[in-house]
């Protein structure tokens, strides 16, 4: 049952989300979304258990940034979480990473896609070099088509890089066998919440 | 009666008249006042798709004079001739008219000829069932239907877009059209490409064949068949090389062996 | 100014006889193709938005393709006020000098490429490579053929004509070379695996990237890359100096006709709705970021493109490089990519290369590689009318004097013939006469003159001893009794 069952962009999101390959959960309320996440860690991490360290690299949006999602993490093992802010250079954290958890700028319905900024608190290379990305939605930050998104892309705010995301990394490339997981994560997961 | 005008191409024409004759045979069965202008040749379609268009308008305007007299139906026995007819004769003409000397009016004037020389024409299985167009009253049932392998020639599918009237004419004959796989692919006919490029042309003739035997196979059809004969001689012409006998009919004889067996049972 | 594009050497009929002998690639190519036609067919299949907007994508595109002189100084301006900087080449040739003056200003030692057919048809690797560059395809079909030194076979799936045995030969090789462990076993993701891992250090290693451009977007100076295996992300995020190779014809005016664009290369191309990675580069990193480039350089290539404008191959610009043309044709699902002899092959192939090259290259093209099926034109997404494009370079063959004269007398001759129904009549009967001769056991199996090709591998029943006009002749003369 969803939360928001009359919400169709939900409902339409998390549809397209998973026909991509991508898991989806979602959470109402800051106490079912740190859940969520939980549960996101379940199906999503596959550490080496030989490891001494798991690296989780993060950014989330502004109102989830009071949650303190290092312990969170850190109740899962040895995690070592790493924020993405202004002045730090996380690429080598980034590729060693066994999470990659993000917020979005947007979302699209129609194509189960979720939009993601370079700047100096929102980074890239936490959704492309772990081998798994967690997206964090806010509802209402869901739209319709991609063309709606992109509208909103003309203005001042346009920023030097940003990407789509359409479920995992794939490629078809070796007799037409579809592969998840090519030089992005194989695994990605959705949580949609309000808070 | 119905009068129609009847377009037998010079494939029938030459190489199969009996399929021709089927179609008469086929039409008159079914109300038509069968008529042949017999200063007909050819549709131009092989210059036209080889870049000779000067030498296919000469046969373009040729058809135009030879049809235009009448106000009936013009059946082609052959999709891809019909489409030659119907869509690029107009601007065919009109760009040769203009190419050779001629003045605006007398290109616009040749057009205006083609377009209704095109508006009349119909290729035999799209007349068939509009005659009948609640279609599929097969007047036999289906187990015991015949089964024959349908191939349906890309000028019929794309530019007449008539997917489904060789197949509902055949089901109106108490035939049962079977398709097969790829089946959208080119048999690899082509007109003259058949001759420059006969490696490609019958690498595609094999892939066709392949596809067909399947079908054969699984349901024991008793012929292939199709709208369009160039396409037929091309894959018998590949099996009749190879040695093997597979019957290859045309769409008229097909419906003309039915009528005549149906006349038979009662 | 005409465009320069390079061109195998090797004949037609031997480069279609390799094609046509080859048998692992003819099965894959079939598997490839089919795989993604079906999914092109699907996708539409309960999503009339998409429909819409592919047909708004033709109006958009052809519009931009008209305006595309006014566009690119526009997009020019906006690149430069974001910090990028702008280059024009008129042809390949000045394409090349500036990207490696750029490797050379810097002191670039290593390169890090998405899949770009504009780059192919530059031949950029190449030349960076005299210039002491390493290069590294990305993409992972590229990086296959890469390492078999060989060409794309396809716009899409550049190394559909390879299996996995090849693969895994090539990549053990490859293992060798660099001393480290070769892939686990022939299996796609253990291929797979392996690339990932040597590409990963190439990724973090470069000191330069460079990128295609699917789109680019005029009003905000935006270039726009498609991928499924996330590899442009990674090449526009990690070095410090990123340049991108956009074709002119590429540049549409606003987000807003790029909001109905942006889907259909991955819905026509391989039938998903978007593409897993759409990656949007709009200026080099602001100084506080980490991410992105510090200098982003962006090279519009014409090569060519403008000898197409203002002609009834104008058209023939709007390519979104889909492939779907490509997926549905007959003859390039049996001779495979590489017959073409040119980096564009398929039906959009057989028509770009001559006009792009202002027939100067594989000139043949036109006549030997399409059955004028139509099955081009009805899954082409831009509508490009591909059918009637190769008719009509035939035609400009014919014009040129690009076809034997022998063959240009015998279709006028035929012409003059079978235009008066008399003429006709009597060449069937000369036919009848002189069919005697290549006649055997009630079949023809031979004849002269341009129809011998087709006795070549197939026989023909011979004019009949009653033609359908003779019949008429005897029992209907007068009309039905």
């Amino acid at each position: 049952m969803s939360y928001w069952p009359d919400d169709g962009n939900v409902e339409a999101f998390s549809q397209r989300w998973v026909q991509s390959g991508g898991m989806v959960w979602e959470a109402k309320g800051l106490g079912a979304l740190t859940e969520a996440v939980g549960e996101a860690w379940q199906q999503l991490v596959v550490p080496d258990p030989a490891a001494v360290v798991w690296p989780v690299i993060y950014w989330v949006n502004q109102e989830l940034e009071t949650i303190d999602w290092s312990q969170i993490f850190e109740t899962r093992g040895p995690v070592e979480a790493w924020q993405w802010g202004p002045g730090k250079d996380l690429r080598s954290v980034a590729s060693r990473a066994v999470l990659g958890m993000t917020g979005c700028a947007w979302a699209v319905a129609a194509t189960g896609s979720v939009a993601i900024y370079a700047s100096e608190d929102t980074g890239l290379w936490p959704s492309i070099l772990p081998p798994a990305h967690l997206v964090l939605v806010a509802r209402p930050r869901i739209v319709g088509t991609v063309a709606e998104g992109l509208s909103q892309m003309a203005g001042d705010c346009l920023p030097p890089l940003f990407k789509i995301v359409t479920g995992p990394s794939m490629t078809a490339d070796i007799e037409g066998t579809l592969v998840i997981g090519v030089h992005g994560p194989g695994r990605v997961g959705a949580i949609v919440y309000e808070v | 009666m119905k009068p129609v005008e009847l377009f037998v191409t010079c494939m029938v024409d030459a190489f199969r008249p009996t399929a021709g004759i089927a179609a008469v045979r086929v039409l008159e069965r079914r109300g038509a006042e069968v008529r042949f202008p017999q200063e007909q040749t050819c549709c131009g379609q092989f210059s036209y798709n080889g870049g000779y268009h000067h030498e296919a308008a000469q046969l373009a305007r040729h058809f135009v004079a030879v049809f235009e007299s009448s106000d009936h139906p013009i059946v082609a026995l052959s999709g891809s001739c019909a489409a030659m007819v119907i869509h690029e004769y107009p601007s065919l003409i009109a760009e040769d008219v203009l190419s050779t000397g001629g003045s605006k009016e007398e290109a616009a004037d040749w057009k205006h000829r083609a377009e209704q020389v095109g508006l009349r024409a119909i290729e035999l299985s799209q007349w068939i069932t509009q005659q009948r167009p609640e279609g599929a009253a097969a007047s036999h049932d289906a187990k015991s239907a015949t089964s024959v392998v349908l191939h349906q020639g890309c000028h019929m599918r794309r530019l007449l877009k008539a997917n489904a009237e060789p197949e509902a004419a055949l089901r109106q004959s108490g035939i049962q059209p079977l398709t097969v796989g790829d089946e959208d692919q080119c048999c690899g006919f082509g007109g003259t490409y058949s001759m420059t490029e006969w490696k490609v042309s019958t690498a595609l003739a094999d892939a066709k064949w392949d596809n067909i035997k399947k079908v054969v196979q699984e349901h024991a059809a008793t012929c292939l068949t199709s709208a369009d004969l160039g396409c037929l001689l091309h894959l018998e012409g590949r099996q009749s090389r190879l040695g093997e006998t597979f019957p290859v009919l045309y769409l008229a004889e097909v419906i003309d062996q039915a009528d005549q067996q149906e006349k038979g049972g009662t | 100014m005409a465009g320069i594009l390079p061109a195998d050497p090797t004949p037609w009929t031997k480069r279609r006889d390799a094609g046509l002998s080859d048998v692992t690639m003819r099965r894959t190519i079939g598997i490839v193709t089919k795989r993604f036609s079906t999914g092109q067919h699907n996708v539409f299949s309960g999503y009339p938005e998409g429909s819409l907007a592919r047909q708004a994508a033709v109006v958009a595109k052809r519009q931009a393709i008209r305006d595309m002189d006014k566009l690119w100084p526009r997009f020019r301006a906006n690149v430069e006020a974001r910090g990028g900087r702008t280059y024009y080449a008129r042809d390949a040739q000045e394409a090349v000098t500036i990207v490696v003056k750029i490797a050379q200003n810097h002191q670039v030692q290593r390169v890090i490429k998405t899949k770009s057919m504009l780059t192919e048809e530059l031949q950029l690797n190449h030349a960076l490579e005299t210039q002491g560059v390493l290069v590294v395809e990305t993409d992972l079909g590229e990086y296959i053929i890469q390492r078999a030194q060989e060409t794309p076979s396809h716009i899409l799936a550049p190394a559909a004509h390879k299996n996995r045995d090849q693969i895994e030969t090539l990549f053990r090789d490859d293992a060798g070379g660099r001393g480290i462990a070769p892939p686990q076993s022939n299996d796609a993701q253990s291929l797979t695996l392996y690339a990932r891992q040597c590409l990963r250090e190439e990724f973090l290693q470069a000191d330069m990237g460079i990128t295609g451009g699917n789109f680019a977007v005029a009003e905000t100076g935006t270039v726009v890359l498609i991928t499924n295996e996330g590899n442009a992300d990674m090449v526009t995020t990690l070095p410090q100096i990123l340049v991108s190779v956009v074709g002119i014809e590429k540049i549409v005016d606003t987000w807003e006709n790029l909001g109905v664009l942006i889907q259909q290369p991955a819905m026509n191309g391989i039938g998903q709705r978007l593409s897993s990675y759409t990656t949007f580069v709009s200026g080099p990193r602001r100084e506080s970021m980490v991410e992105g480039p510090a200098e982003w350089h962006v090279v519009v290539v014409d090569n060519g493109r403008h000898l197409l404008r203002d002609t009834v191959f104008e058209d023939v610009l709007s390519c979104i490089r889909c492939g779907a043309c490509l997926n549905v044709c007959p003859v390039f699902r049996q001779v495979g990519g590489h017959a073409y002899g040119s980096v564009y092959s398929g039906p959009i192939g057989i028509v770009e290369t001559p006009l792009l090259t202002d027939w100067s290259i594989l000139p043949e093209l036109p006549t030997v590689a399409c059955t004028v099926c139509h099955a081009c034109g009805e899954a082409c997404p831009m509508e490009i009318d591909l059918p009637h494009h190769v008719i009509q370079l035939r035609q400009e063959k014919v014009r040129r004097r690009l076809v034997a004269a022998s063959v240009t007398r015998s279709y006028r001759w035929w012409a003059q013939l079978w235009s008066t129904a008399g003429g006709y009549r009597r060449s069937l009967r000369w036919a009848r006469w002189g069919q005697r001769l290549y006649q055997r056991q009630g079949t023809l199996r031979s004849a002269p003159g341009i129809a011998r090709g087709w006795f070549m591998s197939r026989n023909m029943p011979p004019v009949a001893a009653e033609t359908f006009h003779e019949w008429w002749d005897k029992h209907r003369m007068g009309g039905p009794s």
